[in-house]
This record gives structure tokens, C-alpha cells and sequence, in this order.
């Protein structure tokens, strides 16, 4: 038994050495914005700082869905947007994140595996299954790397508690402001496969070097908690 | 150009073209430092003032025999238009006398939290559901249970869905050993990280300096670096302040050192000897500015922490403050173009501004007297309105007429303080004002 252990701990650390040689978000320069080196995976703790809300969602086929029912274990990286923010700093920046995370799962099929993208709309109104299938079309791929959906609410009163507990404030913006019909501050979650949110990226930390090197922290977490979890499972959700 | 918004009728094969081009164009043009931010020294996390601030909020400590005797949260009204401009208008006590000292704001400036250095509990205010009302929603007194044993909260600092309490002091031996320590913005403790010792230096370079003092902490995100200072224990900070200053001993037990941590892991990357407390810390605003100042209470100067053409982040004194025996610099106010720096001097009650364009070589530019003693000094965005506030420690004030207690406003021409309004905390029987928050309807609708 001893000697199993060993052997699966020795598996763990050795991907974690592969996945450190290769991390292809260190293929991403520094920029001035976010001008330093991240840290290595595993090397710091990300606290548990509360339990992810779940309630109800509509897919992209309209159908309603739970958005815990999503996660199926993997990693999630939900980000509340509105498809009318023009803010450059907010919903186009956080989606574009978004984007980048995606093409960095191509190239390693264990983060494509292990990771699902959310982008959930807080503006039910306007932004219907049918607009969010098609601002995804924009910024998702159709092929390869993790998944990513897209998804609204049925009405503001299925909304306005997920926006409570996830602490996501949305606030009507003066007629005719420039970047939209809502102020809120841009907030992206990192959920890990228990359904616990352990980091949250606003303006000025939404670096998507650092994010991914969030989500290998988890999963190198995962894997010592669990070495059997280091095969991972097939994704259950259609791209 | 038409205005981004999803349309059933463009050709979304060229949409997104277009769209991701954008994206990744604005992502760019961010980069470039259009970062915005709020009143001149809060979290750069933190939802912003972009105009006038339309309340204070002061966080004021109760005085035995002075009105109701508690710690409270005093709003005064500093709208110009408001008819009650310049008034105490609404006072929130939150029951006994716990230290009241510093406070900040949850990254959604929904509430407000004002932290008691005594009885290291921490108050939690909504502030969102009435800006002109702060209502007192939530204590939290787990802070030395949960924490390992630390105490002294001194204020509290926006992190995006947490909040980031810098200590002064440990429940053990009261002194100056400390850490800082996380809660969500729900008030739940998240983790402690203690200031690195010469025993416990966690991989720091300027191991030999480290003193495990605490005080303020802040963050400048694009270098993901946290720069934190130190100042003293409850043995100290809770002692009368003329017995204390006889004390040799206990004088030698104070913060000497400043610490840059890395943020994202919160690990103490170096540490450096600032001598004879060093006490607010405050990042530069512009967006190739990699540098902060601070000013030392003891020593009487002002110091620079800046990254230096190598890379390399050093720390180097750059200007005295006051006269031969110093003025007891307690507070540092940076204007938001990095170029005016307010600095409050407690011994004489001056305050003195520095013209800090090159921040390696500050040159006072005036003296002002605000009262017989002051202590916070805080600054509009937009540089034109400063105000200040009289209260150190409950044990460190001046005595008997020099005890003055206020809030007094004034607007910065550039050249001078003129002022606006005053309140008498004392006559009011409020108590001692200390810390100073804005507060605007406007962030909500």
C-alpha cells in the first residue's frame, strides 16, 4: 500500500513538473499593466473565502439548468457580464480574459479537462439565451481547449440572488452613460471542483498568467488531497 | 463606429473579427494605464469618488463624561450645495470605548469597517443603504480567537471580496509582534500572515533587520507588491504618553522596518531598516511610478520605497520634517498627480506640503498651523479640498488647552490652505476624532 502511494505521489509531483515545464501562460509577456513574474503553482494557499452559490440558469438552449449541475468537478471561472457594457475596463476585458484562458487550455488537455468557463450575463432583459449564444460565437472557440458557456437568467428575481451571495454589485449607471446601462465592478471568480470560491479577480488583478497559475494551485491542491483524482474524468458537458 | 452591443442583423462572422480586435485593443489601451482611482489614498480596489465627496465620515473615539462616553461613527455633511453643509449630521455609537482608530471600506463600499485598537474588535457599518446614515450592522470580536492570537486591528483595506487588516500588537505580550490578517467582506476570518521576524524571515531579503512590527499596509497591483510599516504594541500605544517617553526601555520597542511582500502569495520578499516608526504608507498614482512614501514619526523624516533602474526595490530617507527636534509626522496625504504631499504634524499642529515632482528630492513648499495638535490629514481626488483631524491615541493627546478636538476643512489653491468650515468635536460632546472616510449617494442606485 505504502508503495502505491508513493508510486501515485511521485505521478502527482511528476505532472506537476511537466505541467511546470510547459505552463504556456509564462509564454504571455509582462505588460505595464501587470508588470511582474508570477509565482510558481503550489507555492502559496488560496483560502477558502466562501461556499460558491448555486440557482438556476438558462443554457444556451434556453432550457433551465443549475449552475452547480455545470461545474461537475472541474475548476470554474465564472464572470458576470452584460453583452451592452462598452467599458473597456469591465465586461469586453473580462471576456477577453476569458478568451486567453481558453486558448491556453488547448495546449494541455489536462487544464482543458479539468477547467470550465461560465460567462453569466446580469442582464436578463436584453441578454437572452439567443444573445448569449451569439456574443459566445464571438469570443469562444469552436474547437479545443476548456469549455466555455454562456449563459442568463429567466428574470431579474431568479438574478438578483445569485448576484447577492456571489457579491457582484449592479447599479443602474446616469442616462446615456458612455460605457452602458449599468455601473458594476468587474469580478471573475475561481471556484474550485467543491463548489468553494477561492479568489476573486477585479481591475488590476484579472492577469490571466496569474489566474491559470491559480487554477494549477488547485489542482496540484486536488491531486495531493486526492491522487486518484489525478485521472481525470471526461468532461460531461457539450461544447 | 457603432456602439458594442450584440445586433441580430450584423454579420457576426466580421462581428467577431471585429469584436476580439477590440478586446484585445482595449485590453492593450488598459494596459497603458488608464487605471482610475478614488480619493487619493484608499485601495485601488475599491469603487471610486469621482467628484465631490458629499459626507465624512469620522471615526471618533468616546471620551469619559463627553456625551454618551462611546466610540462612535460621526457623518458630517461637506456637500457645499447641502444646506447643512459643514454640520455634524448624523453620530452612530457603538457602545464603550475600544480605541477607535483607523477604518476603511469593503471593495463595493457597501459598508464601512471601523476597527477599535483596544478592544480589537472591528465594526461593521452599512453604508450603502443610507450614505448619510452609516448604520452599525455587525461587530466582529473574533479577530485575536481566530487569528492566532493578534490584535490591534488598525484599519481595514479594500481586496477584491476581502478585507486586509494590518495589526499592531499579539494577545500574548502586547507587543509589537504582529501580523495582518484577512476576513471576507462577510466578515469571515480568512488567514493571518505574520510580520516577518529574524527567526521566522520566510525567505526575505533583509532578514537581519526584521522586527515583527506592524502598521499600515498597501497594495500597488501592477507590480503585485504589498508594502507594509510598523509602529509599536498595546504595551505602548495604550500607555499614557508622558510616562512613556521616560521609559527608555520601552521607547527602544518600536517599529523600525518597512516590508515589501509579494501579494498574490502573500510572502515577505524584503525587508527594510526605516528607523524610528514609519507609519502611512502611500503608493504613487501614475502608472510608471513605482514608488511610495512614508514618513517616520520618530525620526522626523520623510522616506522614499522605490524600484530602482535595475529592478531592484530599495528604501533611502529623501527629506527632513520640522525643525532640529522634529514634528512628530503622523499622517501623509499624496495628491492623485503624485506631485503635492501633505504631510500632519502632531508636536505643533502644522501641516506641512512638499512638492514631491521628483520624489528623491521633496521640497517643502508651506507651513501652515491647523490647531495645538493634529493628526489625520485626507485630500479630495481632486486635490482641492483637505481635511484634517486632531485625535492621536487616546493616551497620547495633548493636555488640558491644547486638547483641541476637530475636524477642520480647508480648500488647497495650490499655494495655501484656506479655510472652509470647522467642527468642535469637544463642544459637540463627541469625543476625539481620528480617521476620515468619504462618502457620496452617488456610488448608489
Amino acid at each position: 500500500m505504502k508503495t502505491l502511494l508513493l508510486l501515485m505521489s511521485l505521478c502527482v509531483l511528476r505532472a506537476t513538473a511537466t505541467a511546470d515545464a510547459q505552463r504556456p501562460e509564462l509564454s504571455l509577456a509582462r505588460t505595464a499593466e501587470y508588470d511582474y513574474d508570477v509565482p510558481d503553482p503550489g507555492t502559496y494557499k488560496l483560502p477558502v473565502l466562501k461556499p460558491a452559490a448555486d440557482g438556476a440558469v438558462l443554457g444556451a438552449d434556453g432550457k433551465p439548468i443549475r449552475l452547480h449541475d455545470l461545474g461537475d468537478g472541474r475548476i470554474v471561472i465564472l464572470s458576470f457580464i452584460y453583452t451592452r457594457c462598452t467599458d473597456p475596463r469591465a465586461c469586453l476585458r473580462a471576456s477577453g480574459v476569458l478568451k486567453q484562458l481558453q486558448e491556453l487550455t488547448l495546449a494541455e488537455p489536462a487544464l482543458a479537462t479539468n477547467v470550465i468557463l461560465l460567462t453569466l450575463s446580469f442582464d436578463p432583459g436584453h441578454d437572452t439565451p439567443e444573445v448569449m449564444t451569439r456574443y459566445g460565437n464571438v469570443f469562444s472557440r469552436k474547437n479545443g481547449g476548456a469549455d466555455w458557456l454562456f449563459l442568463t437568467t429567466q428574470s431579474r428575481d431568479q438574478l438578483a440572488p445569485l448576484l447577492e451571495r456571489y457579491g457582484q454589485q449592479v447599479d443602474a449607471a446616469k442616462p446615456g452613460s458612455a460605457s452602458g446601462p449599468y455601473n458594476h465592478p468587474l469580478r471573475v471568480y475561481l471556484i474550485d471542483g467543491q463548489k468553494r470560491i477561492r479568489n476573486i479577480y477585479s481591475y488590476g488583478l484579472l492577469d490571466p498568467r496569474l489566474v491559470m497559475t491559480d487554477v494549477r494551485t488547485l489542482m496540484i491542491e486536488s491531486a495531493a488531497a486526492q491522487p486518484m483524482a489525478a485521472a481525470r474524468k471526461e468532461p460531461l458537458t457539450p461544447r | 463606429m457603432k456602439r458594442y452591443a450584440v445586433h441580430q442583423e450584423f454579420s457576426f462572422g466580421r462581428w467577431r473579427e471585429f469584436v476580439i480586435a477590440c478586446a484585445v485593443a482595449l485590453i492593450a489601451l488598459a494596459s497603458l494605464g488608464l487605471a482610475l482611482a478614488d480619493e487619493t489614498c484608499v485601495s485601488p480596489y475599491m469603487t471610486r469618488i469621482e467628484g465631490q465627496e458629499e459626507y465624512v465620515y469620522v471615526w471618533t473615539l468616546g471620551v469619559e463624561g463627553l456625551g454618551d462616553g462611546s466610540d462612535k461613527l460621526v457623518t458630517v455633511d461637506v456637500n457645499p450645495k447641502s444646506l447643512s453643509y459643514g454640520k455634524v449630521i448624523h453620530s452612530h455609537s457603538v457602545g464603550g470605548r475600544h480605541e477607535a482608530h483607523h477604518g476603511g471600506f469593503t471593495d463595493d463600499r457597501k459598508h464601512f469597517w471601523a476597527a477599535g485598537l483596544d478592544s480589537s474588535r472591528i465594526f461593521v457599518f452599512d453604508v450603502r443603504s443610507h450614505p448619510a446614515q452609516p448604520k452599525h450592522v455587525r461587530t466582529i470580536s473574533d479577530l485575536p480567537a481566530k487569528s492566532g492570537g493578534v490584535t490591534g486591528p488598525h484599519g481595514a483595506y479594500a481586496l477584491p471580496g476581502r478585507v486586509l487588516i494590518p495589526c499592531l500588537s499579539n494577545s500574548k505580550d502586547k507587543d509589537g509582534r504582529t501580523a495582518l490578517v484577512e476576513y471576507s467582506n462577510e466578515g469571515e476570518y480568512l488567514a493571518t500572515h505574520w510580520m516577518p521576524t529574524k527567526e521566522d524571515a520566510r525567505g526575505a531579503a533583509g532578514a537581519e533587520f526584521a522586527d515583527g512590527y506592524g502598521y499600515d499596509c498597501r497594495v500597488l497591483p501592477r507590480k503585485n507588491v504589498m508594502l507594509s510599516s510598523s509602529f509599536t504594541g498595546a504595551e505602548n500605544y495604550m500607555r499614557p504618553f508622558g510616562e512613556l517617553v521616560k521609559d527608555a526601555e520601552a521607547l527602544k520597542r518600536v517599529g523600525n522596518t518597512m516590508t515589501l511582500w509579494d501579494f498574490h502569495t502573500r510572502k515577505p520578499k524584503k525587508v527594510f531598516q526605516v528607523p524610528g516608526a514609519p507609519l502611512e504608507v502611500r503608493w504613487a498614482w501614475g502608472p510608471k511610478h513605482n514608488y511610495a512614501f512614508t514618513a517616520t514619526a520618530l525620526g522626523s523624516k520623510l522616506w522614499l520605497v522605490y524600484e530602482d533602474s535595475k529592478g531592484e526595490w530599495q528604501a533611502k530617507e529623501v527629506a527632513h520634517i520640522g525643525g532640529e527636534k522634529g514634528a512628530l509626522p503622523v499622517d501623509i496625504s499624496l495628491s492623485a498627480d503624485d506631485r503635492t504631499l501633505f504631510v500632519s504634524c502632531f508636536a505643533d499642529g502644522k501641516c506641512r506640503v512638499f512638492d514631491v515632482s521628483n520624489p528623491h528630492e521633496p521640497k517643502q513648499i508651506h507651513e501652515q498651523t491647523i490647531g495645538r495638535q493634529v493628526n489625520m490629514v485626507s485630500q479630495s481626488w481632486d486635490g482641492k479640498r483637505v481635511y484634517f483631524t486632531s485625535s492621536l491615541l487616546a493616551n497620547w493627546d495633548k493636555q488640558g488647552e491644547d486638547n483641541e478636538q476637530f475636524l477642520r476643512a480647508y480648500e488647497w489653491n495650490g499655494r495655501e490652505l484656506k479655510p472652509a468650515f470647522a467642527v468642535d468635536f469637544a463642544k459637540q460632546n463627541l469625543g476625539r476624532p481620528h480617521a476620515m472616510n468619504f462618502g457620496s449617494s452617488k456610488l448608489y442606485n
